[in-house]
Parts: structure tokens; sequence; C-alpha cells
């Protein structure tokens, strides 16, 4: 994953109107105009996760807390289950 | 976790009568060993309970059943052989997390009751018990070969684990996002990569050659592992971002604990942002607000959006390295059980 490719893209989400009417019409196409082509982490956010980059990071945030309670690895769910 | 536990993903993972059939296989035989052995006094309680623990996590989410799924998913038709295996595995790997807790001095989740000396001692007793049930395990119906691999699989996975976590308390590691990546390719996918090639290498062991041995490292027994290994990290991920924004007690911020959230926005910030970070980070452990304000500052800076990212890159391996396999319940399994532990939401998981 890329540092600096997620803030580009964020970047160029917030500021270039074109830049993200490409990103929904052709994303290969996007990719390959802003110089993003190549790029898994850039591929990946053209892709089924482009829905987040339109995202603010609050919103994206409430959305992974939004999900199910968690389950842990290495810290327990509360032992209520008499077993 | 954040993946969804709706749907085909849980009921795969966690609802079918045989995965509750195992898990009962499973910890009946530890806890049939820790019986057996007759541990006096306070450790036999205190591993008892570890084991009622266990069982509850993986009521939700079955780790402990990865080897099986592995004998399965390499055409293993008798699950119930890979129990003991299994369970040696989630002996070790409670015993990873108790002597993790123990080395870095704080009260361990697993054994609240118990002070850092009490948690290094059941640690180093569950290692002990897992190789006894991987003994017992391997000592009839496997080639005596292929049990001293599986023995040496065993010994390999845990000094990895064992050196990588050294070399974090010893502070060697560095403190870069980067060495923070490398230092937990060790330390937790070498666990789960055991898991996965420990239970293949079982169902290899129908199969041996000529004089008995497993079949060298054949390419599903690798598939499996790499499974195991991605999977491991995207573990860590989830972990990792709910030290910050699920915090059990002290959370990762208050604590100081340099995970991969603090690390990666230290090396996305830019110099006042860094500076602000390290200002509300001297502060977090006494000041609730700072490390609230903190935590503020790493969403700003996309960090979520990045760990989502990572978990999706490590859940797309950890499926590409399946593809090798025939499709089975046991493949459809392991995809389901990635896909419940990746941070990406349902709706935007690729």
């Amino acid at each position: 994953m890329n540092v600096q490719t997620i803030q580009k893209m964020r970047w160029l989400c917030r500021t270039d109107p074109q830049f993200r009417r490409a990103l929904q019409d052709d994303p290969p196409a996007a990719l390959a105009r802003w110089g993003l082509a190549g790029s898994e982490t850039a591929e990946a956010l053209a892709g089924s996760l482009r829905a987040l980059l339109s995202r603010s990071p609050e919103e994206i945030l409430t959305a992974i807390l939004q999900e199910d309670p968690p389950v842990w690895e290495g810290v327990p769910p509360e032992p209520t289950v008499a077993w | 976790m954040g993946g969804r536990a709706t749907g085909a993903h849980c009921s795969l993972v966690t609802a079918s009568c045989q995965t509750r059939a195992a898990l009962d296989a499973l910890y009946n035989l530890l806890l049939g060993w820790l019986r057996a052995v007759e541990l006096k006094g306070e450790l036999g309680i205190t591993l008892e309970r570890l084991c009622r623990t266990a069982r509850a996590q993986d009521d939700a989410l079955p780790l402990a059943l990865l080897p099986v799924w592995s004998y399965a998913a390499v055409g293993g038709r008798d699950p119930q052989q890979a129990v003991g295996i299994a369970a040696a595995w989630r002996s070790l790997h409670l015993a990873g997390k108790l002597l993790n807790d123990a080395g870095n001095g704080r009260p361990s989740t697993l054994l609240p009751n118990e002070r850092p000396p009490g948690v290094l001692n059941a640690g180093v007793s569950l290692i002990f018990l897992a190789q006894a049930i991987l003994a017992e395990a391997t000592a009839s119906d496997v080639p005596p070969p292929v049990a001293l691999t599986l023995q040496a699989e065993f010994a390999r996975a845990g000094l990895q684990a064992a050196t990588a976590q050294h070399t974090r308390l010893r502070g060697d590691a560095g403190r870069s996002w980067a060495d923070y990546q490398a230092l937990v390719a060790r330390r937790s996918g070498s666990p789960f990569a055991l898991a996965m090639r420990a239970g293949a290498l079982l169902q290899q062991c129908g199969r041996p050659d000529e004089g008995g041995r497993a079949r060298g490292a054949p390419a599903h027994v690798q598939a499996l592992a790499d499974y195991g290994h991605h999977l491991g990290l995207m573990l860590q991920l989830a972990d990792d971002f709910n030290g910050v924004w699920r915090p059990r007690g002290r959370g990762d911020l208050a604590t100081g604990r340099p995970t991969w959230p603090l690390l990666y926005a230290e090396a996305l910030a830019d110099a006042d942002q860094r500076a602000r970070l390290w200002t509300l980070m001297r502060r977090a452990p006494d000041d609730p607000a700072a490390e609230a304000a903190a935590r503020a500052l790493l969403v700003q800076l996309d960090v979520p959006l990045a760990m989502i990212l990572a978990a999706e890159e490590q859940r797309h391996l950890a499926e590409a390295a399946l593809k090798p396999l025939d499709d089975s319940e046991a493949r459809r399994t392991l995809v389901a059980l990635a896909r419940r532990v990746t941070l990406a939401p349902e709706e935007v998981q690729r």
C-alpha cells in the first residue's frame, strides 16, 4: 500500500472534478491520465473501494465502527457462557 | 473486527454444526490433557479458565479450526483427524499471546486476574501442552517423518515469532511504519501460516512418497501457508485498529504503544501535524482530552481509510493464494473467514 497514492487520490477527488468524472466513467483511463497507472493502491481505490474516496475521513471511521461488534484476536469477548 | 457477521459469511464461518462439533472435540482434548496431567493448585484452574475464554472467542471467530479447514481444503476426508493438530496449534497460539502480554509487562486480557509472572508461567505451560498434544496427535496414523516435520514446523514458527518479539522488546526494530510492517509480518504472520501448513501437511501424510515422507513442500501446502500469513496480518491490522478506536481499558494512544495507526500517521503527516501529534502523544497517558485529540488527528490524516486499504490488500492476497485449490466447502469457508476479518465495510469489499 502506497501512502502517497492515497494522499494524491484523496486530493484529486476533493479538488479536481475532471478526475472525479473520469474515475467514474473509465477508471483505468483516469489512472493513466493522472499518473497513477500500475499502482495497486490506486487500482483498489479506483475499483470497488472508490465509494470511500467521496466519504469524509469521519464517515469512513463511522462505517467501520458501525459494523457488528468486533471479534478480537487476542482480546476475548466476555466469557459469559458457562461452558 | 470490521467485517460484518451477516449473511453467508457468518453462517459459513461460525454457524455450522460441524464447526461446533469440531470446537467441542478440540477443547475437550485440551481440557482432557490438563486434567490428565493432574495440574495441582491454581495453574490448572487458571488454564481451564483460559480454555473457556478461548472457546468463547472461537465461538465468535473459530480461528482454532484453521488447521482443520486447511486439512479439508487439500482433500482431507476426516476432519476429526486434524483436531489434535488444531488443539496443539491453539495451545501454542495462546501461549504466544500470554508471553506477549507478560513480555510487555501489562495485564493480560486473556488472564485478567494474573500478574505478569503468572501470565508468563501459564504461557510456558501452554508450550509444553502444545508439545504433548502434538506428540499424541501424530503418534499413530502419521508416518514418523511427517510427525517430525510437524514438530519442526511448530518449533520454527514459535522461534520466528519469539525472534520478532525479542527484537521489538529490545527496541531494535526501528520505529518507522515500514519497520513495524516488517516486524508484524514475522510476529503475526508466521503463527497463522503454521496453522495452515500443519493441517495441509497432515493430509499430505495420507499420500506419502515411498519413504513415508511428506511430499516436500507441495504447491497446495505453500498456498495455504500463504493464506495463513495474510490472514494473520489482517488480524493484526484489526487488533491495531481496535487498540485505537475500540479500546478496552487504556487504548494504544494512552499507553503510547506505537502500532500501525500511529506509525502510519507519523509517516503521512507534514512537519506541523507531526509536531502536534507528538505533543498530544506526550500528554495522552495522563490526559484523555489529548488522547481524543490525537485520535481525531489520525482520522483527519485518513488513517482508517489507509487501514481498510491495507486490510483489503491482504485479503486480496489471501484469496489469491487459495486459487490453486479445488473448490470445496473448506475453501469457501476460508474465503468467508477472510471477508469476516477485513476492516472494509461489506459493501465496498472488492
